[in-house]
């Protein structure tokens, strides 16, 4: 079925009762416009789509409204119809994409340099400074993936820093210079050096779980490319495909045979979409934790888990409660599970204010539990609620409560 | 129109114009598309809304008030030409008070955002439309909402103790307040409760609340016989019981949970009844019991009482979640669910079964029966493509007739979803079959008296 196909048999179903509107998180921080809520987005899809049946294009500015769904899914999970306005968001990035002129020039870039080098800001190399010194088994066929998420997390922070005192003709016009340039992102991109600090930790806390696990594992190092998911959230499926070929291919050209990934967005697009999508992508992939098995401290803490979207509401995926709950008394805000709240960080490239805004409102709602600690479970989760020093990553918890550490 | 005046009230972030951003408020959740707005207005405070009113009572211009957009009957979108009015900034709860037993929140607050926020006060708002998740505090006390609980506490109308009102004309009117009791002319919140946004903009409302039931237990019961479900209501309150909840579904609505919940009914079953008894821990089962007993006395097929909070919660997600169920039972993904909403006294509810479904076998139509029973609430859901002209004509006729089934046996046209632009004839029917014409003049001079430009809601109703 072609991707227009799907998302006229998907929108069809829509019945406009407006339950997905009432979970998204975009529609408030967007100031409640019908267009940036899930129904919204529906709705003007399956407009486009007759424009398109019926001209061969779509005339209605829909960009801003498709591209600043966060694809967290909640409104999937409400909706009578069985909708995916998630997944439409997703499919209709795909049908704007094909008109070159409608493209997001941040999207663009990053696409462009993922492309180039493998790497969103097209600066690869410097994704594995955090593994010098570390004793990998160079013999084995299982890797650790960091997928480059961690590290890029003190870039886009400081980009989407820079975007957000910018317009928006401005931070375009740069994204079409990077994209000619990308040498300028080497040179404007500062990661912010306590956060690097912080991820690079975190790294070598994973690294260090695993292998108090017993599990060996090696590192491909500067040789590791990003995973490609953002390729697939923004709609760039053909490059996706493409990219997901070439990865399988370095893989195998390197003897992999299981993938260790740390985040869940690299989980998703290895365990669930390669194979989709991909021939041949036949790799065992594992989250971190489905290997860590160690002892652990009991504390008397309460610990407020925000669930990442794409474990429990893409993929219904929830080793890290069992983790948390071995260390403290699981708290989960209101809004969990499969009606979770993002994080937000899914739009901090591409619209920043917005980003900052759904964070500000979850960290609001995580920090109303009153618990000792809150804890993550994703990069782009732990980045995007970081606003006090009460907030974790789960191996930084994990770590520190190993009770054979010492 | 100068949109301009609008955009010196509400700042331009707040007035919509561009196509893209006004197309969705076209649609709501009936089956009927609206005209394109001029404009979609978003005020923040009663303030702006007086000021946009005044402009529009000025000019003329038409207003149509949208809270969730999650009507059935097209309350919310514009028959004719003007101006949307979305209330979706109106989302705070402003005041709450156990001792007094009322909570005051603005009119664009979701019901179960309203009803999550008296959880933590181990109270709650009763009246619960199964689109509680997306209908507001405004447009379900517009429609005069109803849903599963109104067995026991009654429809919206009985929880609105006072309104804030803003006019056509952009005066700001109070209404009731924060007692019980008052007797002071004319009731005006109740005349604003149920009326669709025609008569003003309804901004704020002191709500009733109550405590959670301490405890409940279910019984559910199934027949061969759709009489002898209709029966059971009857029995209970003939024998002074009202259920918390008691609600009917036939064998297409069983077989679509099974369908999508996997949840299994007996198979000879072809109506269920599922009543809630709620009452003290210590005297449950007694009332359970008692309940159970009445029942029995009904020519039933099987009968079965839980208070296992799992097996309760699964089959109660289950009948919220009835018209997803049935939605998936759909022949095609173009097909409508239209909904059949109308009412009879309990002690009617056999006869008024059996003759919609001899009408449903007459009109050859896939027809889902399920409903708020304890209330004499019928769901008449109908499987229907709404581009086939002949088939909606059929619908039409349908639906006209079990509008005057209801009629017949002492009901009414429209229990809980109002008139809109769906019912219009209905209504017609409803006071024409009670020699009652003279209430639809009174109701246009009350309406001429409010809104002498017809500004408000235009259209709909009458």
């Amino acid at each position: 079925m072609s991707v227009i196909e799907d998302l006229v048999q998907e929108t069809e179903k829509c019945i406009n009762c407006g339950f997905c509107e009432s979970v998204c998180p975009t529609l408030p921080s967007k100031n409640y416009r019908a267009i940036y809520g899930a129904r919204g987005r529906v709705f003007i899809s399956k407009e486009s789509l007759k424009e398109v049946k019926s001209h061969g294009r779509i005339t209605l500015n829909i960009e801003d409204s498709i591209f600043s769904c966060l694809e967290c899914y909640s409104c999937y999970y409400v909706c009578p119809a069985g909708v995916n306005p998630g997944r439409v968001s997703q499919m209709m990035r795909n049908v704007i994409n094909r008109d070159p002129s409608r493209r997001k020039p941040v999207a663009e870039m990053i696409v462009s340099l993922i492309m180039k080098y493998g790497n969103p800001l097209g600066i690869r190399e410097k994704m594995c400074s955090w593994a010098r010194g570390i004793d990998f088994d160079d013999s084995s066929d299982t890797i650790l993936y960091t997928g480059n998420m961690y590290q890029l997390m003190p870039y886009s922070s400081f980009l989407s820093k820079i975007e957000a005192k910018l317009n928006e003709k401005t931070i375009e016009n740069m994204a079409r210079l990077i994209k000619r340039n990308p040498g300028i992102l080497k040179i404007i991109a500062i990661p912010d050096k306590i956060m690097m600090e912080r991820m690079e930790k975190i790294l070598l806390d994973i690294a260090f779980l695993l292998k108090s696990s017993g599990i060996k594992f090696r590192y491909l190092g500067k040789d590791e490319p990003y995973s490609g998911a953002f390729l697939y959230e923004l709609g760039y499926l053909e490059e996706f495909i493409e990219y997901g070929k070439y990865i399988r291919d370095l893989f195998i050209s390197k003897n992999v045979k299981n993938i260790i990934t740390i985040d869940p967005h690299t989980h998703e697009a290895f365990k669930v979409l390669y194979p989709r999508y991909v021939d041949n992508f036949n790799f065992q992939v594992f989250y971190y934790l489905e290997l860590v098995n160690i002892p652990l401290k009991k504390l008397d803490e309460n610990l407020v888990y925000h669930q990442p979207c794409h474990f429990t509401m893409h993929e219904d995926f929830d080793i890290p409660s069992k983790f948390i709950g071995s260390i403290g008394n699981v708290i989960l805000p209101e809004r969990n599970g499969k009606s979770n709240f993002c994080c937000g960080g899914p739009a901090e490239l591409l619209y920043p204010k917005l980003a900052n805004s759904i964070s500000t409102v979850r960290f609001k709602q995580l920090k109303e539990k009153n618990g000792n600690r809150i804890v993550t479970a994703c990069p782009i989760c732990f980045t995007n609620l970081s606003k006090d020093s009460t907030v974790f990553d789960i191996a930084e918890l994990i770590y520190q409560n190993y009770s054979k550490k010492y | 129109m100068d949109i301009k005046e609008f955009i010196e009230i509400l700042g331009k972030d707040y007035v919509l114009t561009e196509k893209v951003d006004i197309l969705p408020y076209t649609k709501d959740a009936s089956f009927f598309t609206g005209k394109l707005p001029y404009a979609v207005l978003m005020p923040g405070n009663v303030n702006e809304v007086s000021s946009i009113m005044k402009i529009c009572q000025r000019d003329g211009i038409p207003v149509t008030v949208r809270g969730g957009g999650s009507s059935l009957t097209g309350s919310s979108i514009l028959v004719n030409e003007g101006v949307i009015l979305s209330m979706a900034r109106f989302d705070k709860i402003l005041e709450t008070s156990i001792e007094d037993r009322y909570v005051i929140a603005e009119a664009g607050v979701k019901l179960d955002y309203l009803n999550s926020h008296l959880l933590n006060f181990k109270h709650f708002y009763p009246p619960d439309p199964a689109s509680s998740i997306a209908a507001t505090v405004g447009g379900s006390i517009s429609t005069n909402a109803g849903g599963l609980r109104a067995a026991m506490y009654g429809a919206t109308k009985e929880w609105v103790l006072g309104l804030e009102v803003v006019l056509p004309d952009g005066t700001i009117i109070q209404t009731g307040g924060k007692v019980l009791k008052r007797s002071i002319g004319y009731d005006l919140t109740a005349l604003m409760v149920g009326s669709e946004g025609t008569l003003g903009v309804i901004t704020k409302a002191i709500l009733k609340i109550s405590p959670i039931p301490e405890k409940y237990g279910r019984i559910m019961v199934y027949y061969r016989s759709i009489e002898e479900a209709g029966k059971a209501i009857s029995s209970l309150k003939k024998n002074g019981i009202t259920p918390l909840i008691a609600e009917f579904m036939d064998k297409i609505s069983m077989d679509s949970i099974t369908h999508t919940k996997g949840l299994k009914f007996p198979e000879q079953a072809q109506y269920l009844l599922l009543i809630d008894i709620s009452s003290t821990e210590e005297s449950l089962d007694k009332k359970l019991n008692e309940a159970a007993e009445i029942l029995k006395s009904t020519e039933i097929l099987e009968i079965k009482i839980t208070k296992d909070p799992d097996e309760m919660a699964a089959m109660y997600q289950a009948r919220k979640g009835l018209y997803s169920s049935q939605l998936n039972e759909r022949e095609k993904p173009g097909e409508y669910v239209i909904i059949g909403d109308i009412v009879v006294p309990a002690s009617k509810l056999p006869k008024t079964l059996i003759e919609i479904k001899e009408s449903i076998e007459r009109y050859k139509l896939k027809v889902a029966l399920f409903g708020h029973i304890g209330d004499g609430n019928i769901h008449a859901n109908i499987f229907a493509d709404i581009n086939d002209r002949e088939k909606m004509k059929i619908v039409n006729d349908f639906m006209m007739e079990l509008g005057r089934i209801a009629l017949k046996n002492d009901g009414s046209v429209s229990s809980e979803h109002g008139i809109g632009i769906e019912k219009i004839e209905l209504l017609r029917e409803e006071y024409m079959y009670k020699n009652s014409l003279k209430n639809i003049e009174i109701m246009k001079s009350i309406k001429n008296i409010f809104d002498p430009k017809n500004i408000l809601n235009r259209g709909k109703m009458f």
